[in-house]
Formats: C-alpha cells, sequence, structure tokens
C-alpha cells in the first residue's frame, strides 16, 4: 500500500476518503433538495418571512411583501424609500387612484418604508430595490430625523447590520452570500426555531405580529395622537419623547447622511426618475429643535440645495399644513386618515410632473 | 471556547494540522500549548490554575517514594491539596456570601456580589487524575513522571479537560511517551465518533433539553403523573445524550492526535442492575470511585472484620463511594440525595447475595434480563428527580406521581419528542447488541456517508438560531 503523506504520525494509505467523498455528494443531493423544498410557495406560505439575518423584522417582511405583490400585480414602478414616517404615511393604493384620476394610467407602488431607518439605510435600501426590481420612479419621503442619526446609532444599525444588507451594500461575508442565494439558509433561524418545538415567530399561525403590514407594504396605524401641535410636557419622559429630544435638541445635519442622500438622487443617473418628498410632521415637534424652526429650515434648505444640484424634484408638504389633528398618530407619523390625505397629495403631483414631463416631450 | 462552536472546529484543525507536521519530540509541546491556549480562551484564571495543580503534583510525585517505600505523610498532603482545591472553588458560593457579611461587620465594605471566584474549568476532572496519580505512584504501581511537559498534558490535554473522560496515569502517560499512529482506520473511527457526538449532542441533547419546559422544573405538581414520568425519561435521555455526546466528539478529536480516550458510556439504560448500571454511566469516573475509594474502602473493613458476608461491608463501601460521588458532582443537599439513593439500590441488590451466589444478568433468563433493565431504568430516573431538581421540588415531584387520578398527557411536544428518543435507543441497541461501539464502521461506505450527509444537514438546521447549550456535565 502506497502512502499518501510522509510525516511519521499521519500514516495514510490508499483507498483513503471513499466515505467522505460519498458524504459530499450526498450533501450536494440533500442540501438541494432541501433547497428546492425552501423555494416552494407552499412551504413558504406557512411560515413567516425570513429575518435575512437582521433583527428588524420588517426589512425580511417587506421584501417577502413586495416579491408576492409583483407575483400577484406584475412588475413594480415605483419604490417609496424611507424611515418610519413612509412606512406608516404612504398608502400605495390611495396614492395609484390619485394618480389614475390625473393621467388614466394604472401604475403600481409600493411601500418600502422601513422603521427606524435613516439616509443611510434608505440609500442601501434604494440600491437594492432599484437593482433587482427596476422601478422607473424611486420616492424618497424624507424628514429631519434621516440626518441626524449617527450610521452607529442603534437604530440604524439593525438594519445596516443585516449580514444580508452588508453583502449587497459591497462587503462581501459567506453569511451574506448564502442569504442572498439560498432559501434554505433564509428560512434556517425559523426552521431552528420548529427544531426546538418553538413555532413563536416562525410560524404565521402562531406569530402576534405587532403590526399587520398591507400587501403593498403600507403598515396602517389607526390609533390618533393627542396634543401633536402643543410643546411636549417637561415631565413627559415617554420613549417617543426622550428621543426626539435627543436627536433634534442640539440639531446636526451628518455629512455621511448628507451623502446618503446625494447616493439616492443618483439614481436618476442610470435612468431611474428620483423624487425626494418632505414627509408631514405636526407643529409640535419644532419645540424639540434647540433652535425651533430654523433649524427645521436649515434641513430643507440643505435637501433642497443638494436636490436642485442633481436636478431632482424636492417637494415641500407645506400645502398639507392643512392635515387635521385627528390624523396625526404623534408627532412625525400620519395616521391611516393622515396617510390617505398624504399620498393623495403625492399621487396627484406625481402624475402632473409626468403629465407635464410628456407634454414637454411631445413639444420637443 | 465551546466544542461545539465553529471556533473549537478551528481551533482543532489547526492543532491537529500543525501536530502531524511536526517530530514527534515536539508534540507533546504543541498539544500542551493549545492546551493553555483552550483554557486562556475560557479565562486565562483558569490557565494559573491548572498550572499551579499540575506543578504541586509533579512535586510531590517525585518525592512520594523514597528508597522503594511510598511517603504516606506526603501522598495524604498531597490528596489534602488537591481535595481543598475542589472544596474550595465549589464551596465558595457558600462561604463568600458569609465572608462579604464578616468584612461588611469590621467596617470593611465590598459591594454585593463583588466577591465572586469562578469554579475553574475541568477542576473535578483533573484533580481526580491528580489523585490517582499521586496513589499509583504512591502504591509502586507508576513511577514518578519526571517529564513536566507529559505530565502537565495528563492534566490539561484540551481534549478532556473539559468534562473528563478521567484517565489514569499508569495508562495514559505511557500513550504520551511513544510514538503516535493515525492511519485510516484511526481517521475512520474518529470521525465517526465526532459525528456521533455531535448528533447526540445537538440532535438529541439539545433537542430534548429545550423541549423541557421550565415549569417541569419549579412547579412539578402542575403536571398529571403520565406527564411527569415522559418529561422525566425525557430528562434521563437529554442528560446521557449530552454527556455521551461530548464524550464521543473528545474521543474523537483525540483520536486525530493518535491518542486514545477512555470510553464513558456503554448504553447505561439496557444495564440489567445497579452494578451493571455503574459499569456502563461514567464509566471513569465510576472505575475511579470503585479503585480509590469502594475497594480501600472495602479492604480496610475485610482487614477489621474478616468475613465475607459481613453487613458492614455490605453496606459501607456502596453507599459511602455513591455519597462521595454525589458530593463531586455538587456540594449540596439533593446531590447526596443522589448518590445516598444510589449508594441504597446497591445495598438492596446486594442483600441476596448473602445467602446465595450472585448470577451474573447475561447468565439471566431473558424475562429476568428485561424486568431487570425496566426496573434498573425506573429507579434510576427516580434518581435523576434530585440529581436536576432540588429537594422541595423533588419531593413534590415524587408525592405528584403517587396520586394517578389524572392521567391525561396535554402536551403535545410530548409526543412529538418520541422520534429523538427512538433515534438514542437506536444508536444504543445498536452498539449494545454488537457489543461494538463501532458498528457503523461496517456499514458500507453508501450507508455511512448518507448518514453523515443527513446528520450535517440536520445540525446546520438546528444551529441556525445561535442557540447554544453548555455541556451539563461541563458544570461538576
Amino acid at each position: 500500500m502506497k502512502r499518501l503523506v510522509k510525516p511519521s504520525t499521519l500514516q495514510l494509505t490508499m483507498p483513503f476518503g471513499k466515505t467522505l467523498t460519498f458524504t459530499v455528494v450526498f450533501l450536494i443531493l440533500f442540501g438541494s433538495a432541501a433547497e428546492g423544498m425552501a423555494r416552494l410557495d407552499v412551504f413558504q406560505a406557512r411560515l413567516t418571512p425570513p429575518t435575512l439575518g437582521s433583527r428588524h423584522s420588517q426589512l425580511g417582511y417587506k421584501l417577502t411583501l413586495l416579491n408576492a405583490d409583483i407575483r400577484n400585480k406584475g412588475p413594480v414602478d415605483c419604490i417609496m424609500v424611507g424611515s418610519s414616517t413612509v412606512d406608516v404615511g404612504f398608502d400605495p393604493e390611495v396614492f395609484q387612484h390619485a394618480y389614475y384620476a390625473v393621467t388614466g394610467h394604472e401604475i403600481h407602488c409600493f411601500n418600502f418604508g422601513i422603521d427606524a431607518s435613516s439616509s443611510i439605510s434608505a440609500a442601501v435600501l434604494a440600491n437594492i430595490l432599484v437593482e433587482d426590481y427596476h422601478p422607473r420612479l424611486l420616492i424618497f419621503g424624507t424628514d429631519a430625523r434621516d440626518y441626524a442619526v449617527k450610521r452607529e446609532d442603534r437604530d440604524t444599525a439593525v438594519v445596516l447590520d443585516s449580514p444580508w444588507i452588508r453583502y449587497r451594500d459591497g462587503h462581501f461575508s459567506p453569511e451574506g452570500w448564502l442569504l442572498d442565494h439560498s432559501y434554505l439558509y433564509q428560512y434556517r433561524q425559523h426552521l431552528a426555531v420548529l427544531l426546538r418545538f418553538n413555532s413563536q415567530g416562525a410560524l404565521w399561525s402562531t406569530t402576534n405580529m405587532s403590526y399587520k403590514l398591507r400587501s403593498n407594504g403600507l403598515n396602517p396605524i389607526e390609533t390618533v395622537g393627542a396634543y401633536i401641535n402643543d410643546p411636549p410636557d417637561p415631565d413627559d419622559d415617554s420613549y417617543e419623547v426622550v428621543y426626539y429630544k435627543r436627536i433634534y435638541s442640539s440639531y446636526q445635519m451628518l455629512d455621511e447622511n448628507l451623502a446618503a442622500l446625494e447616493q439616492i438622487m443618483d439614481h436618476k443617473r442610470s435612468g431611474t426618475e428620483v423624487i425626494v418628498v418632505e414627509m408631514p410632521v405636526s407643529d409640535g415637534l419644532y419645540y424639540f429643535f434647540g433652535n425651533g424652526e430654523l433649524d427645521y429650515d436649515r434641513f430643507v434648505a440643505q435637501v433642497e440645495k443638494r436636490a436642485s444640484r442633481h436636478q431632482v424634484p424636492f417637494w415641500r408638504t407645506e400645502p398639507l399644513d392643512s392635515i387635521p389633528d385627528n390624523d396625526w398618530s404623534d408627532y412625525s407619523h400620519l395616521n391611516l386618515s393622515g396617510a390617505e390625505i398624504f399620498s393623495s397629495w403625492l399621487g396627484e403631483k406625481v402624475a402632473r410632473l409626468e403629465t407635464q414631463k410628456d407634454a414637454d416631450s411631445i413639444q420637443q | 471556547m465551546n466544542i461545539t462552536s465553529l471556533h473549537f472546529v478551528l481551533f482543532t484543525a489547526f492543532v491537529v494540522a500543525l501536530y502531524y507536521c511536526l517530530p514527534q519530540r515536539l508534540q507533546n509541546f504543541w498539544l500542551l500549548f493549545a492546551s493553555y491556549v483552550f483554557i486562556a480562551t475560557w479565562n486565562w484564571h483558569f490557565a494559573v490554575i491548572v498550572g499551579l495543580v499540575t506543578i504541586a503534583n509533579f512535586l510531590i510525585g517525585l518525592r512520594l517514594r523514597v528508597n522503594g517505600q511510598g511517603w504516606r505523610g506526603l501522598l495524604w498532603f498531597g490528596i489534602g491539596v488537591n481535595v481543598s482545591t475542589l472544596v474550595l472553588f465549589r464551596a465558595a458560593k457558600f462561604f463568600l456570601p458569609e465572608l462579604e457579611a464578616v468584612l461588611g461587620s469590621l467596617g470593611i465594605s465590598t459591594q454585593a456580589g463583588s466577591l465572586k471566584i469562578l469554579i475553574p474549568l475541568g477542576l473535578s476532572y483533573y484533580v481526580l487524575q491528580a489523585i490517582s496519580y499521586l496513589v499509583d505512584v504512591y502504591r509502586g504501581q507508576l513511577k514518578a513522571e519526571s517529564n513536566i511537559v507529559n505530565f502537565a498534558l495528563y492534566l490539561a490535554y484540551f481534549p478532556k479537560l473539559i468534562a473528563g473522560p478521567i484517565e489514569r496515569a499508569r495508562t495514559f502517560l505511557p500513550k504520551l511517551a511513544q510514538p503516535r499512529v493515525v492511519d485510516n482506520q484511526v481517521i475512520a473511527r474518529s470521525v465517526m465518533l465526532i459525528f456521533i457526538g455531535v448528533a447526540r449532542k445537538l440532535l438529541i441533547a439539545d433537542l430534548l433539553n429545550v423541549s423541557l419546559l421550565s415549569d417541569v422544573f419549579e412547579i412539578p405538581a402542575k403536571y398529571t403523573p403520565p406527564e411527569l414520568v415522559l418529561w422525566l425519561v425525557i430528562y434521563a435521555f437529554a442528560l446521557y445524550n449530552d454527556f455521551a455526546g461530548y464524550t464521543d466528539m473528545v474521543r474523537g478529536v483525540s483520536g486525530l492526535f493518535g491518542i486514545e480516550l477512555s470510553a464513558n458510556f456503554r448504553a447505561p439504560y439496557f444495564a440489567r442492575n445497579f452494578t451493571e448500571f455503574w459499569k456502563r454511566w461514567h464509566i471513569t469516573l465510576s472505575e475511579w470511585l470503585r479503585d480509590y475509594i469502594y475497594f480501600p474502602l472495602s479492604r480496610l473493613l475485610s482487614r477489621n472484620a474478616p468475613g465475607q458476608h459481613k453487613v458492614a461491608n455490605l453496606i459501607l463501601p456502596p453507599m459511602l463511594t455513591m455519597l462521595v460521588s454525589g458530593m463531586w458532582h455538587g456540594l449540596s443537599l439533593h446531590m447526596l440525595v443522589w448518590g445516598g439513593l444510589h449508594g441504597l439500590y446497591q445495598i438492596i441488590e446486594r442483600i441476596p447475595a448473602l445467602w446465595r451466589p450472585t448470577v451474573p444478568p447475561q447468565s439471566q433468563p431473558i424475562w429476568r434480563q428485561w424486568l431487570g433493565m425496566g426496573v434498573v431504568f425506573t429507579f434510576v430516573i427516580l434518581a435523576w428527580v434530585p440529581f436536576r431538581w432540588e429537594l422541595p421540588a423533588a419531593f413534590e415531584l415524587w408525592g405528584a406521581l403517587l396520586n394517578w387520578s389524572d392521567v391525561a398527557i396535554r402536551y403535545r411536544r410530548l409526543f412529538l419528542v418520541m422520534p429523538i428518543l427512538f433515534a438514542s435507543l437506536l444508536i444504543d441497541l445498536l452498539q449494545h447488541k454488537s457489543e461494538d461501539e463501532f458498528i457503523f464502521l461496517n456499514w458500507s461506505p453508501l450507508a455511512r456517508a448518507a448518514c453523515m450527509a443527513i446528520i450535517l444537514l440536520l445540525v446546520f438546521i438546528a444551529t441556525g438560531d445561535d442557540f447554544e447549550q453548555a455541556f451539563v456535565y461541563q458544570a461538576f
């Protein structure tokens, strides 16, 4: 028998490795079969969407909803990205109706607002969504908070630290690659939970969602916020008030966040129409800023300046100052009625812009 | 660095690869270095403690025999050093709060709970190995080891450090002095052990463990007797597979270095009497207790009270041995009760031997063997109650088992875990029937490969939620 290796301790002889080779072959076979099963609709229908390695459940949910929406209604024409203000404030259905009323054309939109994201996470998500779904219109719903939170901020990091997001953002990792290419890997966490006799969070049938997303991505909020036009009670230590004070009391727009805004607007160069829209905020929010409306105006001016440089429309929502007090859920989030008003206004505005462009191109 | 972690896999792969490249004279140095790195990954203080225990025992061992005579006082001193080290760390959780109170009364303030001592990794295991070394050297059964590297490796060898097997110096040290050979068969055996160990730990023990509702341990009276019986069976199999899985894994890893470690389990739940159970359960600890407590005590009693059928000889050696076993597992009353119960079982089992010769189980009729198996399993799982539960809950559980007015089984998971229990029984049955733990190597390469691929795929899925359970016996 011939020695395979020279060292005195390791004395392997031929034939060697037959079982290991078969194991690899079987592993590929069984793994492929499992991957095939994980891709079946019947398998995915019972499981909650995979988290894609993120601690933020909304990311996986919205991607799954978007894929299902495309399967049911065809390719998506426009996607709106942004933070929770978009998540709860943009109703694609109302938007589509308003658009149709002006143009007589159908448009298929999806709300990809992610709770707690900033302009940086919105930019990364926009890259992925444009690359994968090729919408003709990308709308970025922005607010002052988008530029004040640091990349390392817990809330922003929760989206950006997802291995899948990092992989798609150009940081290779085996986990990110697997999440991007393998459904089995995406659902692995759920399967592990199920193996441990705990279906909570893994099966739709046993999962109590803290929010109910609509198939078009809207996260409808029915609650009506109180006193949103008044300054906050100094003794109020609710999460929302403490959070706004932290973010806005010495308001700074960070360069990395402004650069992310420009990155979103850069999609215009590759043929995607980009619109930046200021998300409505209640008058009460100004009280949180150290310099009141001056700080807020600084935010508007900075966004306006960059939008104009990129020749991207930036729409203020001043015309919506008339949103009734009952149509807010808190200082900066619309409830369902508020979302209807905002989305209808936006749909109409987009329709008019496109009609105008069509008219311009005919004239030319 | 947990041995089921990817870090451990990479660490082992690196250590093994370099080990094969080194000349034999450097291999033990390398293994010793790797072992101390492994210990330091848990806590560098642990490495210091292993080092101190090693130096103390090495020096004592060198002076234990003078002119062919054992130095009894030094032996007891050495045993005292080892035992007191173990007791000091084990008892720390009891006396530290008292010490804090005393310091407080003297006006020396300490923050509550600031005095903390972590029990060094594997201390209970290497202390027993050190004692066995000293006793064997004292008895002249082993020459004192003059090579500090080999001796240090005997105590700190990383595959067996965390939770054994408890190796004897007289069998382990010669392996370190010889050239090791890792050929096809050794690799095949080692890989098989690793796969069985991984399956036992990650696919059987961990899943059984998580199926146990925490209430079972806190409010056992909440459950009906059939449910409690099933929870106990699940616990029994979880504990067994956890430890047996660990042992198989580390034996497999050690095999890759060409160093064979002792088996610790041999289908213990197929034991037909309690004596046999202890020959199948945590074998290396049982043998240690037998050789260094049971036999010396039995001999002492026989010398002082000659005659084979003396009641003292029937009662004291098994009872004291099992009580020591209980204390080794934990300085607590419930562990003492667990040890005491096993002592009692063995005493009762031996009573007929007072008037008739003992018939070995394999010579008994089949029905007696099956009956014996059932009786042993029943009483062993009843004894697991104080092993796992504190005494008040243990009594509550035993009490609840007496009232069979409600026989409902309300938890679906009690049925869902059955395939896992059967998987455990199947592995044991195949090994037990063939009396060969490597029976799977007789299978065709295709069958083995299919099983290994299934295990890998299931492990890949089962570890998908970053859930990690420490080995139960790591805590002892």
